[in-house]
C-alpha cells in the first residue's frame, strides 16, 4: 500500500493539531487571517500547501465559528456584528464606499480579494457579507469585460506578475 | 337520467370548459405574479440589467407544461421498460459504443445538473415575471434530464454485458482526466460568474449550438452501432431544447434596451463559446469516431454544418441586429474540429487505466476510414497505434503503457489550467500554441492563448488543482485502486485496453508498468537535449 491516503495527508494532520490548540476566538481570528494571507487567493504568498489550502481553511473556519458562538451570548451579536464586535452593516458598506472610487479592473480585483479575506464568514455574518460581495463583483465584472479581449497578453502578464518560461 | 347528471350537463352548457388556452390570457396571468423585485434583488452578480417587461414565446404556465412533460416521460419509459426489454436491446449494442456510453451518459448527467442550477440562477436574476416563467419551465426540464441520463446508465447497468462503469463511473472523477474538463464547461460555465454569462454558456452556446451535434448526431451514431436506448432517451431530451434555446434568445432580448450591454456582450459570447468548445468539440468527436464500429458522418463535417454554418452563421446572424459578431476564436475552433478529437483520443489510449472504460485501438478498417476522412491521420496517429499494439498494448503481461512510451520519447503531457484538460504540445495537431507561466513558485500550463487570457483576466476563477499536482508521487496501481477503479473481485480493473472477456488487466498487471505519477511541470521540456 502507498503511504499516501485518499483523505488524510501529513499536512492535514499537522494543521488539525495546530487548530486543536486554539482556545479563544481571538486566537482563531489571528490564525485565520494569517492563513488566508499566506495561502489563499490569487495574491497568496505561497502555493506550498497546494490542494490542501482550501481544506485547511475550512477547518480553521469551523473551529473559529464554534469558539465565537460559544463566547457570544446574544443572537443579535451573531447576526449583526463582525467577529471582532463591529457593526457589520457599517463595515460592509465601508468596503463598498472604497470600491466606488476605484475604476481600474486590477485595483478593484485586489480590493475584492482583500474584502473576501477580511470579511468572509465567520469574520462577518453572511447576510451582510454576500450582498456587498455581489455588488463589488458586479462592478469588477463590468470593469474587466470592456477590454477583456483586447488588452495585449504581455500587459496582462505584467499586471499579474507572472513570468513566461520559454521551452525550446 | 339522474338529476345530478342533468345538473352537470346544464352547468357545462352554461360555462363550457375551455378547449384551448389563449396566449394573451396566459401572458396577462403570468404578469400578475408581482414579486417585489425592487426589494428582493437577485443573489448573483451581473453586468447587465434584465428588462422587467421582457416577454417570452411559450405562453404556458408551469402546470400546463408539466402535463406535456409527463406524456413524454410515459412514452420514453414505456419504450425502455417494455419494448426495448423484449428486444434485448441492451445486448445488441456494439461493445465499443456501449463502453463510451459509460462516459457520455455520466458526463451529460453532470451537464444536466449544471443546467438545472444555471436555469434556477437565471430565474433568480430575471426581472420579468413572464421571463421567469420561461426559466422555471427549464428548471423542470433539467430535473427531468438529470433523471433521464441517470436512467440511461441504470438501464445499461441492468442489461448490458459489462455493467462496471455504468454502476459507479462518478467514483472515478478524481482520476479520470476528462472529469475536470466537464466540471469546467458544464459546472462553472453554466452556473458561476455573471448570471447572463451563464445563460450564454448554457443556452446560447451549449444548447443552441452544441446540443444539435451532441444529442442529435450522437443518436444517429448510436443507432448505427446497435444502441436503441440512447436515441429513445436523448431525442426526448432534445425536444425540450427548443424552449431552452428560446430562453437564451430571450436573455439577450431582455438586456438589449440598456446601452451599456454592448460593452460586455461580445466578451461573454467569445469566452462562453471557447469554454464550451474546448470540452465539447474534442470529447464528442472522440466518442463518435473512436467509440464506434460503424461510422456515420465524420465529426469535422457535422461540426461544420451545425456549429459553423447553422449556429455561427444563421443563429448568430439573427443577433447581428444587436451588433453581435461571431467569436474571434471561431477560426481556431474550426481547426480543432478537425484534429482536437484525435489528439484527445491519443491521450485517452495513453491514459486508459484512468478512464474507467474499455477502449479498443483502431484496427485496419477504422484506419482506412480515418485516413479517407482526415488525410494525414495515418502518418501521425495510425503509426503510433500500430507500434503500441506491437509492443503489447492489449497484453496484461506486457507492462506496456502508452503514457510511459510518450514520456520516454520526449512527449510531455500537460494539463491546461483553464480548460482543465490534458494536452501534448509535441504530438497535438489541433489549434495548439502552448505557453508556460510561473507565479510565486507555481507553474501554469496553457494549450492556447484564449485560455491563457481567461486566466490572466480572472485568476481567482481558475484555482483548480490538476491531476499531476494532486497525485504526484503515487504509484499507478495504488492510485487506481484508491480511486475505486477496480471491479467487484477487488483486483480486475474497470478500465481495459481491449473488449475481450479474457486477458483482463488486474492491479498486478498495472504494477508491472512501474509508473509513478510525475509532475511534468518540473521538467517542462521533455524533448531530449540536442
Ligand atoms: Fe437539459
Ligand atoms: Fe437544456
Amino acid at each position: 500500500m502507498s503511504k499516501q491516503h485518499w483523505y488524510h495527508t501529513p499536512t492535514r494532520d499537522e494543521w488539525l493539531e495546530r487548530i486543536g490548540t486554539l482556545r479563544t476566538a481571538r486566537e482563531g481570528i489571528e490564525m485565520l487571517r494569517n492563513f488566508r494571507e499566506q495561502h489563499l487567493g490569487p495574491d497568496r504568498k505561497t502555493y506550498d500547501l497546494k490542494k490542501e489550502a482550501n481544506w485547511i481553511e475550512s477547518r480553521i473556519e469551523m473551529r473559529v465559528s464554534q469558539l465565537h458562538a460559544e463566547e457570544t451570548l446574544s443572537d443579535d451579536d451573531l447576526l449583526h456584528k463582525t467577529i471582532d464586535g463591529r457593526c457589520a452593516r457599517e463595515v460592509a458598506n465601508s468596503w463598498w464606499e472604497k470600491a466606488a472610487q476605484v475604476d481600474s479592473a486590477i485595483e478593484l480585483g485586489q480590493l475584492c480579494v482583500a474584502y473576501r479575506k477580511a470579511c468572509k464568514p465567520p469574520m462577518m455574518p453572511i447576510n451582510y457579507f454576500a450582498p456587498v460581495e455581489k455588488k463589488l463583483v458586479s462592478k469588477l465584472l463590468k470593469l474587466r469585460a470592456e477590454n477583456y479581449l483586447v488588452t495585449p497578453i504581455e500587459e496582462l502578464r505584467k499586471a499579474r506578475n507572472v513570468t513566461p518560461i520559454h521551452v525550446q | 337520467m339522474a338529476a345530478s347528471n342533468l345538473a352537470v350537463k346544464q352547468a357545462l352548457k352554461n360555462n363550457p370548459a375551455p378547449s384551448s388556452v389563449d396566449p394573451q390570457e396566459v401572458h396577462k396571468w403570468l404578469q400578475d405574479f408581482t414579486w417585489d423585485f425592487k426589494e428582493k434583488a437577485g443573489k448573483y452578480p451581473t453586468k447587465y440589467d434584465m428588462d422587467v417587461n421582457t416577454r417570452e414565446q411559450f405562453k404556458l404556465t408551469a402546470k400546463e407544461y408539466a402535463r406535456m412533460e409527463s406524456a413524454k416521460e410515459e412514452r420514453q419509459f414505456g419504450t425502455l421498460l417494455d419494448g426495448l426489454d423484449r428486444l434485448d436491446a441492451g445486448n445488441k449494442v456494439h461493445p465499443r459504443w456501449g463502453e463510451f456510453m459509460k462516459l457520455v451518459a455520466n458526463f451529460l448527467e453532470t451537464g444536466e445538473y449544471g443546467a438545472l442550477a444555471g436555469s434556477a440562477l437565471l430565474w433568480d436574476t430575471a426581472q420579468s415575471p413572464e421571463q421567469r416563467n420561461g426559466y422555471l419551465a427549464q428548471v423542470i426540464d433539467e430535473v427531468r434530464h438529470v433523471n433521464q441520463c441517470a436512467s440511461v446508465s441504470y438501464y445499461y447497468s441492468k442489461h448490458y454485458y459489462d455493467p462496471a462503469g455504468f454502476t459507479n463511473m462518478r467514483q472515478l472523477r478524481a482520476i479520470n482526466p476528462l472529469y475536470p474538463g466537464v466540471k469546467r464547461a458544464f459546472g462553472e460555465g453554466f452556473l458561476a460568474g455573471d448570471a447572463v454569462e451563464s445563460s450564454i454558456n448554457l443556452q446560447l452556446v451549449a444548447e443552441a449550438c452544441f446540443t444539435n451535434p451532441l444529442i442529435v448526431a450522437l443518436t444517429e451514431w448510436a443507432a448505427a452501432n446497435g444502441d436503441e436506448i440512447t436515441p429513445t432517451v436523448f431525442l426526448s431530451i432534445e425536444t425540450d431544447e427548443l424552449r431552452h434555446m428560446a430562453n437564451g434568445y430571450q436573455t439577450i432580448v431582455s438586456i438589449m434596451n440598456n446601452p451599456d450591454t454592448m460593452k460586455y456582450l461580445q466578451t461573454d459570447l467569445d469566452n462562453a463559446f471557447w469554454t464550451q468548445h474546448k470540452f465539447l468539440t474534442p470529447f464528442v468527436g472522440a466518442a463518435l469516431e473512436y467509440g464506434s464500429r460503424f461510422k456515420v458522418e465524420p465529426w469535422a463535417k457535422s461540426w461544420n454544418r451545425w456549429v459553423y454554418e447553422d449556429w455561427a452563421g444563421i443563429w448568430l446572424g439573427r443577433l447581428q441586429q444587436f451588433g453581435l459578431k461571431s467569436p474571434k476564436c471561431l477560426a481556431d475552433a474550426k481547426k480543432d474540429a478537425v484534429w482536437a478529437h484525435h489528439d484527445l483520443a491519443l491521450l485517452a489510449f495513453a491514459l486508459w487505466p484512468l478512464t474507467g472504460i474499455r477502449l479498443e485501438l483502431p484496427d485496419r478498417q477504422d484506419m482506412e476510414w480515418f485516413e479517407a476522412n482526415y488525410p494525414g491521420w495515418y502518418e501521425h496517429y495510425g503509426k503510433i497505434y500500430e507500434e503500441w499494439r506491437a509492443l503489447g498494448f492489449e497484453d496484461p503481461r506486457s507492462g506496456f503503457s502508452g503514457a510511459v512510451w510518450m514520456l520516454q520519447r520526449g512527449h510531455g503531457i500537460f494539463i491546461d489550467h483553464t480548460s482543465s484538460l490534458p494536452f501534448c504540445p509535441t504530438l497535438g495537431k489541433g489549434a495548439l500554441k502552448p505557453s508556460f507561466l510561473e507565479k510565486n513558485g507555481k507553474r501554469f500550463a496553457f494549450s492556447e492563448p484564449h485560455g491563457e487570457r481567461m486566466w490572466l483576466q480572472e485568476p481567482e476563477r481558475y484555482e483548480f488543482q490538476n491531476f499531476f499536482e494532486q497525485f504526484e508521487g503515487w504509484e499507478l496501481s495504488d492510485l487506481v485502486k484508491a480511486a475505486g477503479g477496480v471491479r467487484s473481485d477487488g483486483k480486475t480493473l474497470m478500465a481495459q485496453p481491449h473488449l475481450r472477456s479474457t486477458d483482463m488487466w488486474t492491479l498486478d498487471d498495472l504494477k508491472r508498468i512501474n509508473f509513478t505519477v510525475p509532475d511534468p511541470m518540473r521538467i517542462l521540456n521533455w524533448q531530449p537535449a540536442h
